[in-house]
C-alpha cells in the first residue's frame, strides 16, 4: 500500500515536471501549416530576422489574420503585418501554475505522510484509532497539502515555457529537441529520454 | 560612486578593432550583407546580424540599395559586406528571467570583410563586438554589434 502510494506520488511529480516537452508539437515551417495551429485572438510572440526587440522575446501581439504569407497581429493597439520571409520564430508562452500546484500538492502530501508520520497516523485511523489521531492526521494533511499547493502554484506561475509554433525553414536544423517521459510501474521506475536533432 | 560605477558597467556596449582601414565607400551604390557563423548553433544569430545590419544601413547609409543574402542570394551589387560571427555568448529571455543578472551578459563578435564585388578586392576588414547590459539578451548584443558595423561603414562612406 505504502509502495503504491509512493509510486503514485512519484508518477504525479515526474509527469508534471518532465512529460510536457514530449507532448510538444513539431513547429510549422510555413504560414500555411501555421494556420491550423493559431486561433483568433491568440497571443503570440514573433521574432523577426531584424532585431526588433532587444528583450529577446519578440514582438507580442494578438493574432488578427493569417493569409497567404502574411501574419497580421494587433500590437499595442495597432495592426501590424509580418511577412513569412522576415519571420524566424512564432511562439506562444505559457506559465505552469496548474502543474506547479500539482507538484506542490504531491510534495506537501508526501512530506506529511513520510516525514511528519502521517502514514503511521493513517494506519492507526484505519484500524479504528482514537479520534484525536485522526483529527491530527486530517489537519496535518490539509495544511501540508494546501501549503504545497500554494507554494507550487506560485513557483509554477513564475516559470514560463515557450511553445514554438513556427520556425523558419533555415532554422530547422539549429534547434535540438530533448524530452523525457516518466516510466513508473510496480516493477520499474525510470525515465525514457528522446533526443531529436 | 560605487553605485554609479556599477550602473555604468551594466550598460550595453560595443567596440571595434580595425584590421585594415577601408577605402572611401561612397563610390559604391549598392550593397549586399551576408551573415554567417563559425560558432555552432548560431544560425539564428547570423541571420539576425545580417538582417539588422541591413536594416540600420538602409536607415543611415546613403547607398541606393542594401540587400541581404538570405532574401536576395543572387543579387548583383557593388559592395559585399561579409559578417562572420566568431564569438557568441547567448543569454535568452528565459535564462535572464530565471537567473537575472547571474545569467551574465550576452556577447557577440564578428569579423567583417568589405569586398568590392567587381574586382574581388578587400576594401576593409575589421572586427565588431557587441555586449548586452546586465539585463539584456543576445538580441541586444547583436543590435550593438550591428550599429557598430554600420557606423564604421557610414564613416568610410562620408570620410
Amino acid at each position: 500500500m505504502r509502495a503504491a502510494a509512493a509510486d503514485l506520488i512519484l508518477a504525479i511529480v515526474l509527469t508534471a515536471t518532465v512529460a510536457a516537452p514530449a507532448a510538444a508539437q513539431t513547429a510549422a515551417s510555413s504560414f500555411a501549416d501555421l494556420r491550423n495551429r493559431l486561433e483568433a485572438d491568440q497571443t503570440v510572440y514573433v521574432q523577426t530576422a531584424e532585431v526588433a526587440d532587444e528583450g529577446g522575446r519578440g514582438i507580442k501581439g494578438k493574432m488578427l489574420e493569417l493569409s497567404g504569407s502574411t501574419l497580421r497581429l494587433l500590437v499595442d493597439g495597432q495592426g501590424r503585418e509580418f511577412s513569412e520571409r522576415d519571420v524566424l520564430v512564432v511562439s506562444a508562452r505559457h506559465t505552469s501554475t496548474g502543474k506547479g500546484a500539482l507538484i506542490g500538492l504531491a510534495v506537501g502530501m508526501g512530506l506529511d505522510l513520510w516525514l511528519l508520520h502521517g502514514w503511521a497516523l493513517a494506519q492507526e485511523c484505519g484500524r479504528g484509532g482514537d479520534a484525536e489521531s485522526c483529527g491530527w492526521l486530517k489537519l496535518g494533511l490539509m495544511f501540508m497539502a494546501g501549503s504545497g499547493l500554494m507554494v507550487g502554484a506560485d513557483i509554477g506561475h513564475s516559470l514560463e515555457h515557450e511553445q514554438v509554433l513556427f520556425l523558419a525553414p533555415d532554422l530547422r536544423g539549429s534547434r535540438t529537441f530533448f524530452a523525457m517521459t516518466p516510466l513508473v510501474s510496480s516493477r520499474r521506475r525510470g525515465l525514457a529520454a528522446t533526443l531529436r536533432f | 560612486m560605487c553605485v554609479a560605477a556599477s550602473l555604468t558597467g551594466c550598460g550595453s556596449s560595443a567596440r571595434i578593432h580595425i584590421a585594415a582601414p577601408a577605402t572611401r565607400l561612397s563610390e559604391f551604390k549598392t550593397a549586399l550583407v551576408q551573415g554567417s557563423s563559425d560558432v555552432e548553433g548560431a544560425t539564428k544569430e547570423a541571420i539576425q546580424l545580417e538582417a539588422t545590419v541591413a536594416m540600420i544601413a538602409r536607415e543611415i547609409v546613403p547607398f541606393q540599395q542594401v540587400l541581404t543574402k538570405r532574401n536576395v542570394p543572387d543579387a548583383r551589387v557593388d559592395l559585399r559586406v561579409e559578417a562572420r560571427i566568431v564569438l557568441l555568448k547567448k543569454v535568452t529571455a528565459e535564462s535572464r528571467a530565471a537567473r537575472g543578472m547571474l545569467a551574465g551578459r550576452a556577447r557577440v563578435a564578428a569579423d567583417v570583410v568589405l569586398i568590392e564585388v567587381t574586382t574581388g578586392a578587400v576594401v576593409g576588414r575589421f572586427t565588431v563586438e557587441g555586449q548586452s547590459s546586465g539585463v539584456g539578451t543576445t538580441e541586444q548584443a547583436i543590435r550593438r554589434a550591428s550599429e557598430q558595423l554600420v557606423a564604421f561603414v557610414l564613416a568610410r562612406f562620408n570620410g
